[in-house]
């Protein structure tokens, strides 16, 4: 019989990978735990420095500018191809079932509540959270960011605020637009590949139309919009050297960005339907 | 030079993480800066020497040791807020760092807007004139981008910039790297206007010997994490520690 001492010295071996592996599995399920821990306090801290604000709204002006008017274009073609394929996806799994009249319905559902907000917020992920990660991550690797810091500029105050607002409130206007780019879409394909009357479409999207829809539409859009002005930024800050750092930081914001925001889409339809 | 020394590092370690490993940078450096001084201190690339003067100004926090300047500690939590000591000093980073989307003129400006509200955009103006000429820089250049300037130029805004916050402590990283001989003679003499019409005292960081021996009154040599000689250029020049040697000759 071997003493217990023994038993365990024995044991060392072929125990210690599976402590390694529950070491690694512990060290795994802390690593987001931490990193989600550091967002929040980061996200505090800057809406901490909201009251300065109203000390110069010209950095928010241009940042609204940068990443909501700029980004017009690209959110008018994505949307109206969007209701387009709505509209003929609608129709074929609805063919024989539902009439014709309720397409206008069926898109308007669908883009208001869901792919309104959701894609255009994936788009902008990689549009606007790449470009600012890639800015701010520059920024760090130029020691732009320290200069600031040795003169006393707060740069959560200065780059960070204006652009995290700037999210809030830009990406809800594009996402309302987006839908109404949408809607055009849908009605082009149904009035000139379908055959139906604009009539029939304009009143088939006021039917069951709720403005409850619009609500969550709105609520998931502002959500969105602050994730990918922060995850952009938060990114940027934690950028690697050199220009392989930079274009990780780029692609690691878009990356995050977008699971987040397919997360936060379930989470608030699942706690406002 | 006063008695008490203006800034006291004391036992300053310091370590990165790089490739899964802790490779320690400083390794217990201690160093005096007197009032009025300059102080240069040399050391091979890579050396810590940025580190050492991150640790100055309150960027970078030291795993173990003190940060004093004018004998308050500022490398600890509960010591007092780096800030407050902050805006009495100026850093030159070894690239500039001037604000790209920024002209020259908003370069300067920025900051002092920011810190005296009471300053009206004229007298901004004339005070960014006026610190563009302590540089010799002519003020016709204050609307330029950054990147329209010449390397030697960018150092002397971003000297400029330093100035604007009037320090009392400049901190140099590499003011000459990478310049040709001239325009590092003119920077060079720029150190020393400061030194010597300003009353700064300025802690300069290089690898380039001929621009130490015109600048310093003493120099300090980092050499593995560790400061292994601090004196005169001449007690430099007389030193036999063979990373003395080493370094000097090259
Ligand atoms: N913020 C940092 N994170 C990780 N490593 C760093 C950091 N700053 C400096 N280092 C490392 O410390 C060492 C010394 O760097 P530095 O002080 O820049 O040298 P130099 O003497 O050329 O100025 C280098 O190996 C560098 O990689
Ligand atoms: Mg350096």
């Amino acid at each position: 019989m071997p003493s217990p001492q023994e038993h365990a010295r024995r044991e060392e071996a072929p125990g210690a990978p599976l402590s390694r592996f529950l070491n690694g599995l512990g060290a795994l399920a802390l690593g987001p735990v931490e990193r989600l821990g550091e967002s929040v306090l980061l996200f505090l801290a800057i809406l901490r420095r909201l009251p300065f604000l109203f000390r110069g709204p010209g950095l928010l002006l241009e940042q609204i500018a940068r990443m909501g008017v700029a980004s017009i274009p690209l959110v008018l073609v994505i949307s109206v191809f969007i209701g387009a394929v709505t509209a003929v996806q609608a129709r074929y799994q609805f063919h024989g079932l539902i009439p014709d009249t309720y397409l206008g319905t069926a898109i308007a559902k669908f883009v208001i509540i869901e792919s309104g907000p959701v894609l255009t917020a994936l788009v902008l992920a990689g549009r606007v959270g790449a470009a600012i990660a890639a800015e701010i991550g520059t920024l760090k690797e130029k020691e732009e960011l320290d200069a600031m810091t040795v003169m006393d500029l707060d740069p959560l105050r200065y780059l960070a605020l204006p652009r995290l607002l700037a999210g809030f409130i830009a990406v809800p206007l594009l996402v309302v637009f987006s839908c109404l780019c949408a809607l055009i879409g849908g009605w082009l394909v149904a009035r000139f590949s379908f055959g139906l009357t604009s009539q029939a479409y304009v009143q088939g999207t006021r039917f069951l139309f709720s403005g409850y829809d619009v609500w969550v539409g709105l609520v998931k859009a502002v959500c969105f919009g602050g994730v990918v002005a922060f995850t952009g930024f938060q990114e940027g800050l934690r950028a690697g050297a050199g220009a392989r750092g930079v274009g990780q930081a780029a692609m690691k914001a878009v990356v995050s960005a977008c699971v987040w925001i397919l997360v936060l889409d379930f989470l608030i339809i699942f706690m406002l339907y | 030079m006063s008695a008490s020394p203006l800034i006291q590092l004391r036992d300053l370690r310091k370590s990165f993480p790089s490739n899964g490993k802790e490779q320690e940078v400083l390794r217990g450096v201690t160093l005096d800066v007197a009032r009025g001084e300059t102080l240069v201190i040399i050391g091979a690339s890579g050396g810590g020497k940025s580190v050492i003067l991150k640790h100055c100004i309150g960027l970078l926090k030291p795993d173990a040791g003190e940060v004093r300047v004018e004998g308050k500690v500022i490398s600890s939590p509960d010591g007092v807020d780096a800030q407050t000591i902050r805006r009495r000093m100026g850093m030159l980073f070894q690239g500039s760092a001037l604000f790209d989307s920024m002209n020259a003129g908003e370069n300067i400006k920025f900051a002092v807007r920011e810190h005296r509200p009471e300053l009206s955009e004229a007298q901004l103006d004339a005070l960014m004139r006026e610190k563009l000429q302590l540089v010799h820089l002519s003020p016709d250049m204050s609307s330029k981008l950054p990147n329209e300037l010449s390397g030697g130029m960018k150092k002397r805004l971003a000297l400029a910039r330093a100035l604007a916050l009037e320090p009392e402590i400049l901190l140099y990283d590499e003011p000459t790297t990478g310049l040709d001989p001239v325009t590092a003679g003119v920077i060079d003499d720029l150190v020393l206007d400061m030194q010597r019409q300003l009353g700064v005292t300025s802690l300069v960081v290089t690898h380039d010997m001929p621009s130490a021996h015109k600048i310093a009154d003493r120099i300090a040599m980092l050499h593995e994490g560790k400061i292994i000689f601090i004196g005169t250029p001449e007690a430099l020049r007389a030193s036999d520690l063979p990373p003395v040697r080493a370094f000097v000759r090259v």
